[in-house]
């Protein structure tokens, strides 16, 4: 069995790629660490904090936010380039993930790969179409956050790649979007979430993403619900019934805190009010 | 393995299994047994300490994470001769009872000063969010954290 015999502190991102390199399979990168602490026992020989490799940057740039995956959820939810992007449901579902004090220490990227119930960044991501940069010894690529999340984030990773920064688009004129979640408690998990995104065109609703977490394993978009949306005016009825649509397609498991039934109803209320917000910020946002 | 932190002022060096969480550093070897275990979680805020001045729980912290860092418990903060305005606060509010929650949240509220010593009844209990107690409940402590405020500005204007 492996045994963890210390720590490495790459102090940047090529060092960090280094000793990933070096120690294929031995070495694990450690961001926040609140999803690996636990069952560090079962992990690897040696931990890569990854907290002191500049990684955490958030940069405003003309037509995108470029955020470090290190860049812990509270200081996403606090940034004030976050809020000059525009991009509300990142802002709100970076401020609403687990509690105060463990966003202080997840990373949005750390939240990204574990995927777990609290990883309300996801549907976030997934409405506001992000790109997820990744960096190995062999280069980088980008890969769309819809791809990233399908394969469950960990296995779309290749041996010794980091999840290095996510791009999100600065929010258009005439585009707005919002999340929500619901759990027990602030700071229960989540038992369902939800991300909306959507750009006006004229009079009716010229594109919309519609995304769930907290329902089964993996947060996904609701192609019934954009569907439903695409073309039509942002009228409360439409949006009423491509939330409906969307809670009736939406993939649901149950467990100890929820029946299907619950999380169902939830996922259609919640889906609605996303939509609801989402709409009012692009009918507002007109420059 | 060796980590280096610096506790409540004091720089300390220690020899730990690498997966010694940071919780059992301060409590085990550091003498701070103000830091309590509850959830060993993170939900519960019991283990809260400042990490360079941050409300962290210190339960799901490996003490490798925070190697060159200053931790700050409650032992840093004031005596029972000398207690801190918060200490006093707390206890003349009756917020405390069993008090096994308390040290988390004076320091969550001593974050929350350093940051803003005007703060509203909001910015408290955003502040205490996540310090479960089960006892006195919840409008007490942040009565105590508000009273506390209040005091230290007068002294701060007092030029103590």
């Amino acid at each position: 069995m492996t045994r963890l015999e210390g720590f490495a502190y790459p102090r940047s991102v090529e060092e960090a790629l280094a000793i990933l390199a070096e120690s294929p399979g031995d070495a694990r990168p450690i961001a926040g660490g609140t999803e690996l602490v636990l069952r560090v026992e079962r992990g690897a020989r040696v931990l890569v904090d990854l907290s002191r490799a500049g990684l955490d940057g958030i940069v405003l740039e003309a037509d995108t936010l470029r955020l470090g995956a290190t860049a812990t959820l509270d200081a996403v939810a606090r940034s004030r380039a976050v809020a000059e992007a525009g991009v509300e449901a990142l802002a709100e579902a970076a401020g609403a993930a687990a509690s105060r004090r463990l966003r202080r220490q997840i990373t949005l990227g750390g939240n990204l790969v574990a995927l777990r119930p609290w990883s309300d960044t996801a549907p976030a991501l997934l409405a506001l179409g992000a790109t997820v940069r990744l960096r190995g010894a062999d280069g980088s690529r980008a890969v769309a956050i819809d791809d990233f999340v399908a394969r469950h984030s960990s296995q779309g990773l290749r041996p010794g790649e980091l999840v290095v920064e996510i791009v999100v688009p600065r929010a258009a004129p005439r585009t707005g979007s919002a999340f929500l979640k619901f759990a027990r408690s602030a700071v229960d998990y989540t038992l369902c979430d939800a991300a909306a995104w959507v750009r006006l065109d004229g009079g009716a609703i010229g594109e919309a993403r519609v995304a769930v977490g907290g329902l089964r394993p993996l947060p996904a978009r609701l192609a019934a619900a954009e569907r439903a949306l695409s073309g039509r005016a942002p009228d409360p009825e439409t949006l009423a019934a491509a939330a409906a649509a969307g809670a009736g397609e939406a993939e649901i498991s149950a467990d100890f805190r929820a029946s299907v039934e619950y999380r169902r109803e939830l996922c259609g209320v919640l889906v609605r009010r996303v939509l609801e917000t989402a709409v009012r910020r692009a009918l507002g946002r007109t420059a | 393995m060796r980590v280096e932190l610096t506790i409540n002022g004091v720089p300390r060096v220690f020899e730990v299994p690498p997966e010694t969480r940071l919780i059992d550093l301060l409590r085990e070897q550091a003498g701070c047994r103000s830091v309590k275990r509850g959830c060993e979680s993170g939900d519960c805020g019991a283990c809260t300490v400042l990490v360079d001045g941050r409300p962290l729980a210190s339960c799901l912290l490996l003490a490798g994470q925070v190697a060159g860092r200053r931790i700050t418990t409650v032992e840093g903060l004031g005596t029972p001769d000398r207690p801190h305005p918060l200490m006093t606060a707390l206890v003349e509010a009756g917020a405390v009872q069993c008090g096994f929650c308390i040290p988390g949240m004076i320091l969550s509220a001593k974050a929350l000063l350093d940051e803003n010593p005007n703060p509203t009844a909001q910015d408290v209990r955003e502040a205490l969010d996540g310090h479960l107690c089960r006892c006195t409940g919840y409008v007490k402590p942040i009565e105590a954290v508000l009273e506390a405020a209040a005091r230290m500005r007068v002294a701060g204007e007092g030029g103590r």
